[in-house]
């Protein structure tokens, strides 16, 4: 190779290639892009608002409309009152005329005294009912009025005509005619007495009939809003719930119109993005500990093929001269032959550390067991542990992502190791019968078992059993959360002394015509 | 393999075909006579039958460890040397094995110099 | 011939046993005199090295850079006198530096408060309230070091194979307690453990090397081939870890360098919590 040459190979400025550290600390650093919003953001943004606000906004608006009423319609009535009462006032002065006319016509009639008094109250009462005709004719009706005006019209002809003849006729006519004024004087203000007493007493029982509408209209507002409320926050609780468990599935709108829940609920669909982003890193963070416990293992089962090539090759050397070519063709094969077996357990180890996006697929479960059961080979060897694993071949394919389906069987894996005396043994099983539309996978141990008083706390986030420094108490909890994230359930029984039994729930894909891609 | 008198007797017993392979000829190389074995159960029976000078054993092997096989040899030739090899060192092994009576342990990988040095200090520990 | 790392309570006669431990076994006795050499290596004043080692942490104080540099290069010419024979060691959180090692007896002299209070008063005689004091004073500091400089906690007896109480034995008996102990097969050395040592007392010299510029640098090393794990990130930190590449190729028996960049979650969560 030439100098120019590697110069030419060595120009073009290297970019780094995102290594492992880097690519997470991006995601952890640069966050999402938040400016973009998430469609089902879009979708609880895009209702109509109908807020708390608003509706208690109308609530009380309802609430002032009615007291409005309320209120005009007492100033009417009040008014009414009023008016009635100075009427009341003018239909006693008409009645005192006409009682002071008929008087003066009594003392003519009897003493012959003077008669122009008497036509003068008449007169008086005449101007009294022409300047309040208006308000005669609203009480008394038109009939009433032209009756009342015709009587007074004879009354005071009458009058004038007796004064000039005293005949018992015309004084049988004066009397008939007064009479009737008076009675329809009387009458009048004894109607209008009557009129004002029926409206204070309307006026005095409205209030409480006011209270009561308004009491049953507040019981059913505080119901009907309660009702909203409540149901909304239960709802949000739920919510909370699901998210708790690891579901980080964002929140979708329930109603037709906007609130100020919605805020919330785009609030905790932030949130929930968030842990969900966290979630991520912390699975990934937890695979690169996974692996450092990996790697010892591996990087003492490296030493094998290592331990033979560096045998065979200083052989090799030391011996070279005496050795035949046949010889030195089986010893280059060797070599070739362990390189090959370290590549293998290197690769196995890379395929577990890649990192990738999540992706969901149909998956044949029994060749990722095969795959992690050889990654921890080592552990099981040094310790001595049997594995059992009795899977079927043909078993239903799950919906999962091989890489995080790895992680947790491995965890689970790894934790059986790690609380396995010498010896120990682990079954693994599949089991389609646990539940309908899943598959079970059993992982089980003869150790000593998990205590009642933990088991609660075993998926609790930096719960650990392990000594000072050794576990992180992670392990359980990252692996509940992926499980739920591919939709499947994660739980564990034990009996104290006869050791303990995880089980995977994952659900089984509905799509079998893709089973190959996902195995293979 | 021809027998001969006075050489050091030398058992390998390796789960390892190569290492085992290699590990023969190469003691066989320095004078030893060498006796190896993959299946550790071959050879225990062997040891009930006879004493060998020098055993060097792995510790990973299936289901009877190196720490079995080195207890054997203490019980029924207490002054053969046991040279541990293992894949899987830790401190905890090594102090167990010294404790059990080893005479040495060893990290794989070595290379050929390596292993015959330390199977020649132990020949030479008469 | 024996590998002993004696960690002494204030107040317990440490370097008593440690000098007869040594004629015991015919082992060489070490103290101060890597405490110096260490000086030497960090540059720094050897009382300065001292106080690193023994002052609690203030605001005012050392800084714990400064604590790690005086520990790297402890560890450095710690590991290389342990390569060259037996040895009997007794340097301040020695139990803490060498780890790893089968053939490295690790004994912890213990006594209650009140005993070594008093023989503290006596060797430097002082009132009884004032040895107590000091006493008290140190075995606060020494917690709080080993938990600040190696998140450990340094009255955990797992740290060490054998805890002598020196209050029921005196010196010759607790020497001879302990010489007997490290010279169990036990605590033989191996192809192994010898092969461990050179690796570490190589990895512990790269590490004063580099602890200069970047005082958090882990190193480990196997047969020649050093590897680094360093958290240094961020802006221009590509041109402090070629130094550190550099630095560490340059230190004598490196047949290569790996350096790896650390950025673990979990450790960064958790390190508060610890």
């Amino acid at each position: 190779m030439t100098p120019a040459k590697r110069q030419g190979d060595t120009t073009p400025p290297a970019k780094p290639a995102p290594s492992f550290g880097d690519a997470l600390a991006q995601e952890i650093f640069a966050g999402r892009d938040l400016s973009q919003p998430d469609p089902v953001d879009q979708a609880l943004l895009q209702r109509p608002t109908i807020s708390f606000r608003l509706r208690l906004i109308l609530a009380f608006s309802l609430f002032f409309l009615l007291a409005l009423g309320i209120t005009l319609w007492s100033i009417r009535v009040l008014g009414t009152v009023q008016q009635k009462i100075l009427f009341l006032e003018v239909a006693d002065d008409f009645k005192l005329e006409l009682q002071q006319a008929r008087r003066f016509e009594k003392n003519f009639l009897l003493y012959g005294s003077n008669l122009e008094d008497a036509l003068e109250h008449v007169q008086q009462a005449h101007r009294l009912a022409r300047e309040n005709r208006q308000t005669f004719l609203q009480v008394m009706g038109a009939e009433g009025v032209i009756t009342l005006e015709e009587h007074l019209q004879q009354y005071a002809q009458l009058l004038s005509t007796l004064a000039r003849d005293r005949s018992a006729r015309e004084q049988q006519q004066v009397r008939e005619h007064g009479g009737a004024l008076l009675v329809a004087a009387q009458g009048l203000v004894e109607g209008e007495r009557r009129l004002v007493h029926e409206m204070l007493g309307l006026a005095r029982r409205v209030p409480f009939v006011f209270l009561l509408v308004l009491f049953v209209l507040g019981v059913l507002l505080v119901w009907f809003l309660g009702r909203q409320v409540l149901a909304t926050l239960s709802r949000f609780m739920g919510y909370t719930e699901r998210i708790a468990v690891g579901d980080f599935s964002p929140i979708t709108p329930a109603r037709k119109y906007r609130d100020e829940f919605s805020t919330l609920a785009l609030a905790l669909n932030r949130m929930t993005r968030e842990l969900d982003r966290h979630h991520r890193i912390l699975v990934e963070s937890h695979k690169l500990r996974a692996m450092g416990n990996l790697v010892a293992g591996v990087a003492h089962e490296l030493n094998n093929p290592l331990n033979n090539i560096m045998l065979t090759a200083s052989l090799f050397k030391d011996d070279f001269p005496e050795l035949d070519d046949d010889e030195k063709l089986d010893m280059l094969a060797d070599i070739i032959g362990q390189s090959e077996r370290a590549r293998q357990i290197v690769r196995n180890l890379l395929d577990f550390a890649r990192e990738s996006e999540t992706q969901l697929e149909p998956l044949a479960v029994k060749k990722i067991l095969e795959e992690t059961v050889q990654l921890v080979g080592n552990q099981l060897r040094v310790k001595k542990i049997k594995l059992e694993m009795n899977i079927p071949d043909e078993l239903p394919a799950v919906h999962g992502d091989r890489q995080l389906l790895q992680q947790v069987f491995m965890n689970l894996i790894l934790n059986a190791v790690d609380v396995l005396p010498e010896r120990g043994r682990i079954v693994i099983s599949s089991d389609t019968g646990k539940r309908e539309g899943f598959l079970a996978i059993d992982i089980n141990d003869n150790g000593p078992g998990i205590p009642e008083h933990i088991l609660g706390q075993i998926f609790d986030p930096f719960f650990t059993t392990k000594p000072k420094g050794q576990g992180t108490g992670l392990g359980l909890s990252v692996s509940r959360g992926i499980v739920r994230k591919l939709g499947g359930y994660l739980f564990v029984e034990s009996e104290l002394g006869r050791g303990a039994t995880f089980s995977v729930l994952l659900p089984i894909t509905s799509v079998p015509a893709t089973v190959g891609a996902g195995g293979s | 393999m021809t027998e001969q008198e006075g050489k050091i007797k030398v058992m390998v017993l390796d789960d390892e075909h190569i290492a085992v392979k290699t590990l023969q000829r190469v003691l066989g190389k320095a004078g030893y006579q060498v006796e190896a074995f993959e299946d550790p159960h071959q050879a225990l029976a062997r040891l009930e039958e006879t004493c060998f000078d020098i055993v060097v054993t792995d510790v990973v092997m299936g289901d009877i460890d190196g720490i079995q096989v080195l207890n054997k040899v203490r019980q029924v030739c207490p002054q053969t040397r046991v040279i541990i090899i293992t894949a899987f060192a830790m401190m905890e092994m090594a102090r167990k094995a010294m404790e059990k009576g080893a005479f040495d342990f060893v990290a794989k990988p070595f290379d050929a110099q390596a292993i015959r040095e330390v199977v020649d200090r132990a020949a030479r520990q008469d | 011939m024996a590998m002993i790392c004696l960690s002494s309570l204030a107040g317990c006669p440490g370097e008593e046993v440690a000098r007869e431990a040594a004629r015991l076994t015919g082992s060489e006795y070490v103290g101060p005199e890597l405490l110096t050499a260490a000086a030497t290596g960090a540059g720094l004043p050897v009382e300065k090295l001292h106080q690193a080692l023994t002052t609690a942490p203030s605001f005012f104080g050392i800084t714990l850079a400064t604590r790690r540099r005086c520990l790297a290069h402890l560890q450095a010419v710690l590991t290389g006198r342990l390569l060259q024979g037996p040895t009997v060691f007794l340097v301040p959180y020695g139990h803490h530096l060498v780890r790893g090692i089968s053939h490295l007896l690790k004994v912890r002299l213990y006594a209650p408060g009140e005993v070594r209070a008093q023989s503290w008063a006596q060797a430097r005689s002082c009132s009884a309230a004032e040895a107590v004091r000091r006493v008290r004073e140190q075995d606060r500091v020494r917690l709080l070091l080993a938990r600040l400089l190696f998140s450990a906690d340094d009255d955990d007896n797992d740290l060490f194979d054998l805890v002598v109480n020196s209050s029921h034995l005196d010196v010759e008996a607790a020497a001879q307690v302990v010489a007997e102990t490290a010279t169990q097969p036990r605590y033989r050395e191996t192809s192994y453990s010898r092969q461990c040592l050179e690796d570490l007392a190589l990895a512990n010299r790269v590490k004063a090397a580099l602890v200069g510029e970047d005082d958090e640098v882990e190193v480990t090393s196997s047969g020649g081939l050093v590897r680094l794990r360093t958290r240094v990130t961020g802006r221009r930190s590509r041109r402090r870890r070629q130094r550190l590449q550099q630095l560490a190729e340059q230190v004598d028996g490196v047949m290569g360098v790996e350096l790896e960049q650390v950025d673990d979650l979990i450790s960064r969560i958790t390190r508060p919590l610890r």
